[in-house]
This record gives structure tokens, C-alpha cells and sequence, in this order.
């Protein structure tokens, strides 16, 4: 036991002295775990432009057995007739798969009794999205793809029914990433989904002379994105023309959701693919004001457009505003955009270091999350240039990427892929990512989906370095049950203060742990933790022993 | 289309005469399917139709036509060979299937068939055009270019055109490189000449060592550090070529072009106030260099000294003549005035902004063809 204690307290101090030396390492137990899930694209010589752009992953407690379960979507086969080319789901290789997570380690596939094998069949899978809308305790699911998207209610007893034909969610086209949120604050989730661009097979245009390759979304005309409003019995209203969304064309890939100001409402951030990005502020009763140009979001620092692809809206510098991080393609340096306050935010990617580490990257699937639980939220991301032919065209660059991991502090960031797992030294064509506590240890691990390969399931044993947590498992009662929508904010002993907003929106074509996560380096209580519902209501807990999960019901006392 | 136009009159006039009557139907249906832009009804009917009367040469026309129109050049080549089977000498068709076997890999046939249809008809341009690509394919870079030059007297310029003879100028250019090295192999500026051509050609491992071999050659030439650090910092190795502009700005003390560069990389790795005394000192010595003035004013606001941030970017913008830094300061300018609180300023600055944005999709839009 002494030596055990002495082995922790000296991986702390050496974790806290030496920089780069990450408490965080992320093994692949894709293996162990079971997946056996591989994602197809089916990439012809024709290149379309939806061969290269899936799938996500959602990490969701599906059966509510206190276990996050994982979803990978997977695309489908393009039948490249010329007469006639087509979308072919029948294998069940081409199918989504839903993986039961048993609490050892192991997973096991459970498609089949979850009614999740009825694809539509004309739907090539993109992502996914997560929330309880009905607010019956179990967790409803959203699949987009091209052609479409599916929404499942979630019946209990691992089966889901697709309900999309009644439920009012009609969001043709190609739809990429969406979320659940509660834009007007009745309780109930809203969705949005994103729509990428106007493509159809008929429309598809081959791009390089000598060198066939996927075109750049400027060949595309821009497209809207959908915004639904739940009005209770899992049926949808789509307010998309009068929240003002269907005016704002874009080519939409990510989707983030976070308070601004925090004013209450819950305001949206679209990455969009080489178009302006978009800023929407909540103004209540479904009305979305864009204001990306007068925030400074829209352009990067020269007033350029980026391939806008992963996003999320977090607080990476603890100041208590959300800022934004969005993904693209290399040489165009993520974009992460630092909020100063009065709807106002500084292009900080140079600044916090990010561009040194993300010239050559280009990324997708992201979280600002505490991976290393020092109380300062890291970047992971999966990453691969869109372009399987880039190494010819542009010698400085690469197809297939390693994921990247950068800790943060102090508003700056530090590369540590290289020692952070051997994942990190593998090139993979990276695309969603879902963050959570698989195996409820108290640190977060990840999914990474890969194109045309098998997703990596990546363990994070941080929380055996000595480093404390604490987790929150919301229930709403007035606001959302699943919590979503929920910003929590603490206040630690050595004076620090963190702030998370409850979502399992974000990243790219993915979702994740529902549950609100704070890393608290060698503080082992919490001073203080304040929870602000949607509703309005507001909570607060005081002197909270770390390492836990809490269960914090809305308006009640909290269990443990 | 000079081809559809013809094939389409070929077929309406035919049809009527020599088909059933629901085969006329099918080819009609084709034909009118094709005219609204409905390519895969319009392969349907005509596949359908030449499966049925697979003697009747317009429909192999038409149908390798709409094939060639949905890029799918493997059908497209085809039909067009299964109506040159019936008639050898219909015009036009040579060149078209020339160019679906280019677009199929097999330049060697392409080659052949585009020869054909240029004996035919030595002014079909479009036809020199594709056999100008098939030798480049091919390798054989001599006959591409003469092929490039009797295009250029008998096509007006346009980017195809220009791109064709890029891509055989890069070709001589390779030769004439290596030509240079044998001919000179210890001078310092072949081996730069040869090093700027390999980046142009894409080929930067090869170029980095010629021009780390010109180092070792000729440690002071001038020049070569900036070279090699943009070449090193466009594959984000921001260290080492932080490194190489600090020496050539140490070698070149009086020179402004090393400290930008230096200032530049600088602020990518976040180290503003650096970046803002480096800038200062190449300020000082080329005080109207809109770029240092940008950059400088970058500095500035990353330490959010917005007052000084703003005099640098008007200082840029009275030295702007292009349009990108144009747009690129009225952007600046509208951020940096909106934490300063002038409001108005900064609408007028967005609104410029947004103006000489639309301006330049449009024409980049005119020039690419884009939605």
C-alpha cells in the first residue's frame, strides 16, 4: 500500500514538473473490447465526394445500465454502375452496429435485437446524434447520412423503432452532424441537423485532369441546415424558416452547442466547409440571429474561409465563456476562437500554440476535455486530409494522420501525441470522435472512427496517476431529463474554477457522455459546484469529496 | 457541342424512316431525355435501343454521346468503336474516342485514334489538344510540344491550353535542370535553379537537399535560408525555419525580407511580443512594407495594444495595391476597431470587407467555373 501511494504521488509531481510528459495516455483496446465493426465507404474510381466524408460514433448508456454502449455508423457500398450508380445497405457489413458495453472491458454486438439493422436503404451513413426527447430516462437516437436522416425512439429493453416517418423530421439531403438542445426552454429537446451540400450522384463532377480526385466543395452549390422543434409526443415542427435557419446557406459539417454570455439561452456554433462559419445567437421562441462577422467567428484572422469540419464550444482557458474550436484542413490551422466577452471573440489559434501544432493537420472529430485531469481542458482530435491522393499534389503533406493530443494550460497547448499512446504513431484516416468514461474509472476515453478501417476504442487511465475527478450524471426535471443544456461550474481549494456546459452535441458526426466531467489535478474536494438548468433553476453543492460520479437531480438533493 | 448537334440531327431524320415505330418511340424518348439533361434515362432508352437494332449507326452515336457526357468514358469509348464499326469514315467520332481512351489509361490508343482523326481533319482542335495529353502521358514530351505549338497558332489562348504547355515546360524544364548539373556541377546557382524548379515541380525532399547543398557550397549566399525556411515551414517545421531566418537576418543586417519572415514565424508560434521587435527593426529599415505593417499590427493586437495595432494596419492599407490585403485589412480593421468601441467604424470596415469579398468569389467563380 506505501508503495503504491509512493508510485502515484511520484507520477503526479513528474506529471506536473516535466512538461510533455503527459498523465494522460490513451491505449487501444480496440481488440480486448471486442469491435469487430468496420467502417466501409466503398471508394470507387469515380470519387465521389460522400466516399470520403463518413462516419461518426456515439457513445450512449442505450439500456441504462450505468455503462456507456457505442454506436458506429457506418456508411454503406456504392454500386458504381454507370448507368445508374447506387447506395447498396443489404450486407450486414454495411450496416450501423451498436456494441453493448458489459462493465469489463468487453463489448458485444447487439444490432440485431436493437432494430438498428432496418436501415432506410437508399441512406449512405454519416453520423450520428443523442438526447432523451420524449424525457422518458432512456436515450433516443438521430442517424444522418446522405439520402437523409432516421430518428429512433429508444423503447427500452435495447430496442429502438424508427419513428421518423411520424415524427415530423424531415431533413432530406445530406445531412452531417446534429444535436439535441433546448432552444426555447420548454423542456423538451430541439434538434438540428446540419446539411453539407447540394450533391446527388447526377450532379457528381470528376475533378483532376491526370489525377482523379475528389473535388472541393466549391464545386457544390451551399445548402441549409434544419432546425426542429420538439412539441412533445416525439413529434418535430420544423422551425427551420422561422428561426431564421433556412435563410443561411452554408456547407455544414459540425454542430456545437454552449451559452455565449451566459444569458440562458442556448446559442449554436456551425462549422461550415470553406464558406463563412456561423455564430447563432439564441433570441428566444426559435428566433437564431447569425452573427459570425460582427463576433469575429466567421473568417480566420485575414478574413479567409476555412474547411470548417469538427467543432466544439467550450471554455479551454476556465474564464468562465465558452470558446470555439473548429477543425479544417491543413495549412488553413484549426481555428480556435478565444471568447472575450460582448459577443466579441479573438482568433487565438497562433497564440495558444495550436498553429505550430496544427500546420500540417488536418482534423475532424475534436473535444476540449480534461483528458490528463489537471483541471485545464486538452484537445484530442482524429485527423487525415479529405484528399487519398494529397501526397501527390502537395508533398508536404499526408492522407492518413495519428490522432493528436495536446494539453492545455494557461490558455496554451502542448503537443504530446508522441508519448501519449501508440496509437498516436499510427497513420489513420480519422473522421468522428466520441468522448466518455467507458469504463466509469473517472477519466475520459475515447472512440475514434476511421474510413474505411476499424475504430479505435482508446482507454485513458489518467485517473489511476494520483489526479482527482469528479462527474455529474444530470436529471432534469423542469429542463431536459438527460440534462442536456446544463452549465455547471466549480470552484476547487487551490482557488481554481472550471466551467462546463452539458451537451452530447459537438466533434464531427458524432456524440457523446451525456455526463458533465471535471479533471481536479491534486485537489481532492470540491469548494463549490453551482449548476445552472435550462430551466433557469440553479443549484449549488458545497464541499464535494472528489472522485465520484454524483447524481444531481434538478431542484433535489444529490445522491451519490 | 459541334458533335451532338450533329448526332442528334442524325438521329431524328433516321428514325422516322428506317425504325419500328416503338423503336422510334425509344429512341425519341432518348434523344428528348438527353435534351432536358436526364443522362441515365437517356443511357437507359439508347442501351435498350441498340440492343434491339444494334445495325443502325446513329444510335451508337448517341449513345456513346450521352456516355461521354456522364463521364463515363470506358461505355462512351464503346459505343463510339461500335459505330465506327459500322461506318469508318462518319465524322468526328475519332476524336471523341481518342479522348475516352485517354480518360480510360490507354494513351498508346488514344495516341493512334487521335493521329486518325487529325488526318481527317487536321484543323480539329480539340482532337490536337488530346493527343498533345496523350504523348505528355505518354512521355514523349518532344512530339507534345510540338503538338502545344501548332495549338497555340490555331486555338485562342485559354487554360487548358496554358495548362498543357505548363505541363511541358515542367518537362523541359527537368531535362534542362539536369543538363545544368552536368554541365555546372559545382556551381552554387545551378544548384539553386535546380533546387526552385524541384519545390515548382512538387518535389521538396529532392529540393531541400539542393538547397542544403548550396549552404554547404556557399554558406553566405544570399537568400537561400529563405528559401529553404518557407520550404520547411510550409511542411510546419516552424522551429527549423525560425532557425535559417535568424541567420540570413544575422547575414543580412541591412536587408528588411529576413526579419518579416522571421516576425512571421514568430507570431505562428505565439511568441508576439518577439514577433512585434523584429518587426519594428525591419520596419525601420523598408518603413512601408505593407506586409511587415500587417504583421506588425497582428503583434500588436495579440498583446491587445489596439490603438498601436490600429496605426499599423492604416499605415498597411495607405501601402495596399493588391486586392486580397485589401480585404485583408478591412477585416483586421473591423475587429480591431470593435474592441477599441467604434462601432460605426467597424461596421463600414465589415461592410468594405464583405463588398471585396463577393467581388473576388465572383470572379474567382468566372474563372473557375464554380457554383
Amino acid at each position: 500500500m506505501r508503495a503504491k501511494a509512493a508510485t502515484a504521488f511520484s507520477s503526479c509531481i513528474l506529471a506536473s514538473l516535466v512538461p510533455g510528459s503527459p498523465a494522460a495516455t490513451l491505449e487501444d483496446r480496440t481488440e480486448q473490447a471486442g469491435i469487430e465493426f468496420r467502417h466501409s465507404a466503398s471508394p470507387t474510381a469515380s470519387k465521389y465526394l460522400i466516399e470520403t466524408m463518413g462516419g461518426g460514433v456515439a457513445l450512449l448508456d442505450f439500456d441504462d445500465d450505468g455503462w456507456l454502449d457505442i454506436l458506429l455508423v457506418n456508411s454503406g457500398a456504392i454500386r458504381d454502375s454507370p448507368a445508374s450508380p447506387r447506395i447498396d445497405r443489404l450486407e450486414p457489413t454495411l450496416h450501423n452496429r451498436l456494441y453493448r458495453n458489459a462493465g469489463d472491458g468487453s463489448f458485444t454486438d447487439v444490432t440485431d435485437k436493437s432494430g438498428l439493422s432496418q436501415h432506410h436503404a437508399q441512406i449512405y451513413g454519416m453520423g450520428a446524434a443523442t438526447g432523451d426527447f420524449d424525457n422518458d430516462g432512456r436515450t433516443d437516437l438521430l442517424i444522418t447520412g446522405y439520402g437523409g436522416a432516421q430518428l429512433f425512439h429508444n423503447d427500452g429493453h435495447g430496442v429502438f423503432r424508427d419513428i421518423t416517418a411520424h415524427s415530423g423530421v424531415d431533413a432530406t439531403g445530406w445531412t452531417a452532424s446534429a444535436g439535441f438542445a433546448d432552444l426555447n426552454g420548454d423542456g423538451l429537446l430541439d434538434l438540428v441537423v446540419t446539411r453539407y451540400l447540394d450533391w446527388s450522384f447526377a450532379d457528381h463532377v470528376a475533378c483532376g485532369q491526370d489525377l482523379p480526385s475528389y473535388c472541393p466543395p466549391v464545386r457544390h452549390a451551399a445548402v441549409t441546415s434544419k432546425v426542429f422543434a420538439n412539441s412533445g409526443a416525439s413529434r418535430f415542427v420544423d422551425v427551420s424558416k422561422r428561426s431564421g435557419m433556412a435563410g443561411l446557406p452554408g456547407k455544414a459539417l459540425g454542430v456545437a452547442f454552449n451559452d455565449i454570455e451566459p444569458d440562458g439561452d442556448i446559442d449554436i456554433v456551425v462549422a461550415n466547409d470553406s464558406e463563412a462559419q456561423q455564430l447563432l445567437r439564441n433570441r428566444g421562441e426559435f428566433k437564431l440571429e447569425e452573427v459570425a462577422l460582427e463576433a469575429g467567428v466567421a473568417y480566420n484572422e485575414d478574413g479567409g474561409r476555412f474547411a470548417g469540419m469538427g467543432v466544439d464550444f467550450e471554455d479551454y482557458d476556465n474564464d468562465g465563456l465558452p470558446d470555439i474550436l473548429i477543425t479544417n484542413l491543413a495549412r488553413e490551422l484549426y481555428a480556435l476562437f478565444r471568447n472575450e466577452g460582448d459577443c466579441l471573440f479573438g482568433y487565438a489559434t497562433r497564440q495558444s500554440r495550436l498553429a505550430t501544432i496544427t500546420a500540417t493537420m488536418s482534423g475532424w472529430g475534436l473535444r476540449l476535455a480534461d483528458l490528463d485531469l489537471d483541471g485545464w481542458k486538452d484537445v484530442f482530435a482524429a485527423q487525415g486530409h479529405v484528399l487519398d491522393t494529397i501526397e501527390r499534389t502537395d508533398p508536404g503533406l499526408r492522407y492518413k494522420q495519428p490522432p493528436l493530443l495536446a494539453l492545455g494550460a494557461n490558455g496554451r497547448f502542448e503537443d504530446v501525441s508522441a508519448n501519449a499512446g501508440q496509437v498516436f504513431s499510427q497513420p489513420l484516416a480519422g473522421r468522428g470522435a466520441a468522448f466518455g468514461d467507458l469504463d466509469n474509472d473517472g477519466d475520459i476515453d475515447i472512440v475514434m472512427s476511421v474510413l474505411n478501417g476499424r475504430p479505435r476504442v482508446l482507454y485513458n487511465d489518467a485517473a489511476g496517476s494520483g489526479r482527482h475527478w469528479i462527474g455529474l450524471r444530470l436529471v432534469g426535471d423542469k429542463s431536459p431529463r438527460d440534462g442536456q443544456g446544463t452549465r455547471v461550474s466549480i470552484r476547487t481549494p487551490d482557488g481554481g474554477q472550471q466551467h462546463r456546459f452539458a451537451t452530447t452535441a459537438g466533434s464531427y458526426l458524432s456524440a457523446s457522455d451525456p455526463r458533465v466531467h471535471f479533471g481536479l489535478g491534486a485537489n481532492e474536494t470540491v469548494e463549490r459546484i453551482r449548476i445552472r438548468w435550462s430551466s433557469g433553476i440553479e443549484q449549488e453543492l458545497r464541499n464535494v469529496r472528489a472522485d465520484r460520479f454524483l447524481t444531481v437531480r434538478e431542484g433535489r438533493a444529490v445522491d451519490d | 457541342m459541334i458533335l451532338s448537334a450533329l448526332l442528334v440531327a442524325t438521329a431524328h431524320s433516321a428514325i422516322a424512316q428506317v425504325l419500328e415505330p416503338e423503336q422510334a418511340d425509344l429512341a425519341r424518348s432518348g434523344i428528348a431525355a438527353r435534351e432536358r439533361g436526364d443522362l441515365q434515362a437517356a443511357e437507359q432508352a439508347l442501351d435498350q435501343l441498340a440492343r434491339q437494332v444494334p445495325w443502325f449507326l446513329p444510335v451508337h452515336l448517341n449513345l456513346g454521346l450521352v456516355r461521354y457526357e456522364r463521364l463515363d468514358y470506358v461505355g462512351a469509348a464503346r459505343s463510339f468503336r461500335d459505330a465506327l464499326a459500322l461506318d469508318r469514315s462518319v465524322e468526328g467520332v475519332h476524336g471523341f474516342l481518342g479522348h475516352a481512351l485517354l480518360e480510360t489509361g490507354r494513351a498508346n490508343e488514344a495516341d493512334e485514334t487521335l493521329r486518325e482523326a487529325l488526318d481527317r481533319n487536321p484543323d480539329d482542335v480539340k482532337a490536337r489538344f488530346w493527343l498533345a495529353r496523350s504523348l505528355i502521358r505518354l512521355g514523349r514530351m518532344r512530339e507534345a510540344e510540338a503538338q502545344v505549338e501548332v495549338l497555340r497558332g490555331q486555338a485562342a489562348v485559354d487554360p487548358e491550353l496554358m495548362r498543357l504547355r505548363i505541363l511541358v515546360a515542367g518537362s523541359r524544364s527537368a531535362e534542362l535542370r539536369r543538363q545544368l548539373m552536368r554541365a555546372a556541377p559545382g556551381s552554387a546557382a545551378a544548384k539553386i535553379t535546380a533546387a526552385e524548379t524541384l519545390q515548382a515541380a512538387n518535389e521538396w525532399s529532392e529540393a531541400e537537399e539542393a538547397y542544403e547543398t548550396v549552404l554547404q557550397m556557399d554558406p553566405h549566399r544570399r537568400g537561400v535560408r529563405l528559401a529553404l525556411g518557407d520550404l520547411l515551414l510550409a511542411r510546419g517545421a516552424h522551429d527549423a525555419a525560425e532557425e535559417l531566418f535568424r541567420e540570413e537576418s544575422a547575414l543580412m543586417p541591412y536587408e528588411a525580407k529576413p526579419l518579416v519572415r522571421l516576425g512571421d514565424v514568430l507570431l505562428l508560434k505565439g511568441d508576439s511580443a518577439s514577433a512585434e521587435d523584429i518587426l519594428q527593426r525591419s520596419l525601420e529599415l523598408d518603413s512601408a512594407n505593407a506586409e511587415a505593417l500587417e504583421l506588425l499590427a497582428r503583434s500588436r493586437s495579440d498583446q491587445g495594444h489596439f490603438e498601436a495595432a490600429l496605426d499599423a494596419l492604416l499605415r498597411a492599407m495607405a501601402d495596399a495595391s493588391e486586392i486580397a490585403r485589401k480585404i485583408r485589412i478591412h477585416y483586421q480593421l473591423s475587429q480591431v476597431y470593435r474592441r477599441l468601441g467604434a462601432g460605426e467604424e467597424a461596421r463600414r470596415h465589415a461592410t468594405e470587407f464583405r463588398k471585396l469579398q463577393a467581388g473576388q468569389l465572383a470572379r474567382n467563380a468566372a474563372t473557375d467555373g464554380k457554383p
